[in-house]
């Protein structure tokens, strides 16, 4: 005959237990003072950690033993509550998330936003907008601000510089060297992004630039020609110097031109040109300067002619 | 020549205390240990000693027995530890000059706080009834068959419950190195 023994066990309760019965069955024969009180049989050790745990519960208060159900009843709560933070910060973020406008190298576009304010970007730019925040991540672009009447600021950022507007036409240029405002119409304020910066009020004409370190520079004539040029797809210099020129139109073309020979620096372009065509610049450089042109795939190289 | 009954009770109550003591010696020492320094459980052995010897010439005496001699040593540890809070609020003033024996202790409170705060975890993790019978019976200090009769639950269920009460503890403590300090 074959026996199968099962160990019973109790479901749940560790193991030893046992020993935790036999001692609590000892200490109820000590309180009811029986005369066999005194000896406890089993496993001295385990025995000794029951009775530590026993000795050491004496030190507690009741307050210990509360129930611990408010404690599980708050994080339902804090669940709920971190939902909700989560579904706020969801919502804002959605609110928060700009629309986005760029123009390719050469590409120029108007674009009007939520408030009627409308947005020109000049060549290679990008604008951020999130109502009537605007960041200028690169390139230019011309403002003209729909007045509200509650008189709601319409704020254009760079990296270096903030314009504070209620309803005018202007335009922010972002480069590596600073950024430049200049002011058609109305009313602005212009900060530089230093915590500590000064605050200039420039009237209609008028143009400032916030250099690398974002300071301020000296309020000067708006270039309104400038601006109303490259609204017109126009660069127009006069006495500029050629690496100035050749910078400006190369804005306007991923055809490069390349100034490869330091003695052209000195020479001053005047002239209308269509903006982006490099080609055209660099012909009439060849015809009225003698500047030898050279394709090649980066772009389009400039010597001096008279070697 | 009778006994006078006085005496006899008083001498009976002194025989019970030590009896008790002495069989209690090594787990009293164990239990102070774990609150307090090593010289500081010596006196506090001493004073509980001094407690239960004065608490035998009561009349009636009390009953004595382990959880009579525990709550004592409770009491005890919690009058130190009342005494050194307010030393240690004295002491932002002077400086005893006989810091090393009066000197508070913080090493102590701390390492009966992480104590108790282990136990405490060790204690959340037992089911309503294990943790009412062990509060019922070490904190409130009730005997098992009292307990029986004030809850309904006949003494077996009771003792069951203790048992499995202090039996998890055991093996929470264990686990979070109770044991090993």
């Amino acid at each position: 005959m074959v026996r199968t023994v099962i160990p019973f066990q109790g479901k749940g309760t560790p193991p030893q237990d046992a020993e935790a019965l036999r001692l609590v069955e000892a200490m109820t024969d000590a309180e009811e003072g029986a005369a066999n009180a005194t000896g406890t049989a089993g496993d001295a050790w385990t025995q000794r950690e029951l009775e530590a745990v026993w000795d050491a519960v004496g030190l507690l208060d009741a307050a210990d033993f509360a129930e611990t159900r408010p404690q599980r009843a708050w994080w339902p709560m804090a669940v709920g509550m971190a939902a909700a933070v989560v579904l706020g910060l969801g919502v804002w973020f959605v609110a928060q998330r700009p629309v986005v406008y760029e123009t390719k190298v050469g590409q120029r576009q108007a674009v009007v936003l939520a408030d009627g304010s409308r947005v020109t970007l000049n060549t290679g730019s990008r604008i951020e907008v999130r109502g009537r925040k605007v960041d200028l991540m690169r390139g230019e672009a011309l403002f003209e601000v729909a007045h509200k009447p509650d008189a709601r600021p319409f704020d254009v950022r760079t990296d270096l510089a903030q314009v504070r507007v209620t309803g005018t036409r202007f335009t922010v240029r972002r480069e590596e060297t600073g950024t430049d405002v200049n002011l058609i119409e109305g009313h602005v304020e212009v900060r530089g992004h230093r915590s500590d910066a000064q605050l200039v009020k420039l009237e209609a004409g008028q143009a400032v630039a916030v250099d690398r370190a974002g300071h301020l520079g000296p309020v000067h004539p708006a270039d309104t020609a400038g601006v109303s040029d490259w609204l017109q797809g126009r660069l127009t210099f006069s006495g500029t110097p050629l690496k100035e020129a050749v910078a400006e139109m190369n804005r306007y073309s991923d055809r490069k031109l390349i100034v490869a020979d330091a003695r052209l620096s000195a020479l001053r372009i005047d002239g209308e040109f269509e903006a982006g065509n490099t080609e055209a610049l660099a012909q009439a450089l060849h015809a009225l300067y003698g500047v030898d042109t050279q394709a090649s795939e980066d772009g389009i190289r400039l010597r001096s002619g008279r070697d | 020549m009778r006994p006078d009954p006085e005496a006899f009770r008083a001498g009976n109550a002194a025989a019970q205390v030590s009896g008790l003591i002495e069989r209690l010696d090594g787990r009293l020492r164990r239990y102070l240990g774990r609150a307090l320094r090593p010289d500081d459980a010596d006196d506090a052995l001493q004073d509980i000693y001094a407690r239960l010897v004065r608490l035998a010439q009561r009349e009636p005496p009390p009953e004595f027995n382990i959880t009579y001699v525990f709550k004592t040593a409770d009491s005890v540890i919690r009058d130190l530890y009342r005494h050194r809070r307010r030393r240690e609020g004295d002491q932002h003033v002077e400086l005893s000059d006989n810091l090393p024996e009066d000197a508070p202790t913080p090493f102590d409170e701390l390492r009966w706080r992480q104590n108790a705060d282990l136990l405490r975890q060790a204690i959340r993790k037992l089911n309503s009834q294990e943790r009412l019978v062990l509060m019922l019976h070490r904190v409130e200090g009730l005997k098992l068959t009292e307990i029986s009769q004030k809850q309904g639950i006949p003494l077996r269920s009771v003792q069951r419950l203790l048992a499995d009460a202090l039996a998890k503890c055991r093996h929470n403590l264990k686990d979070s190195g109770w044991y090993e300090q």
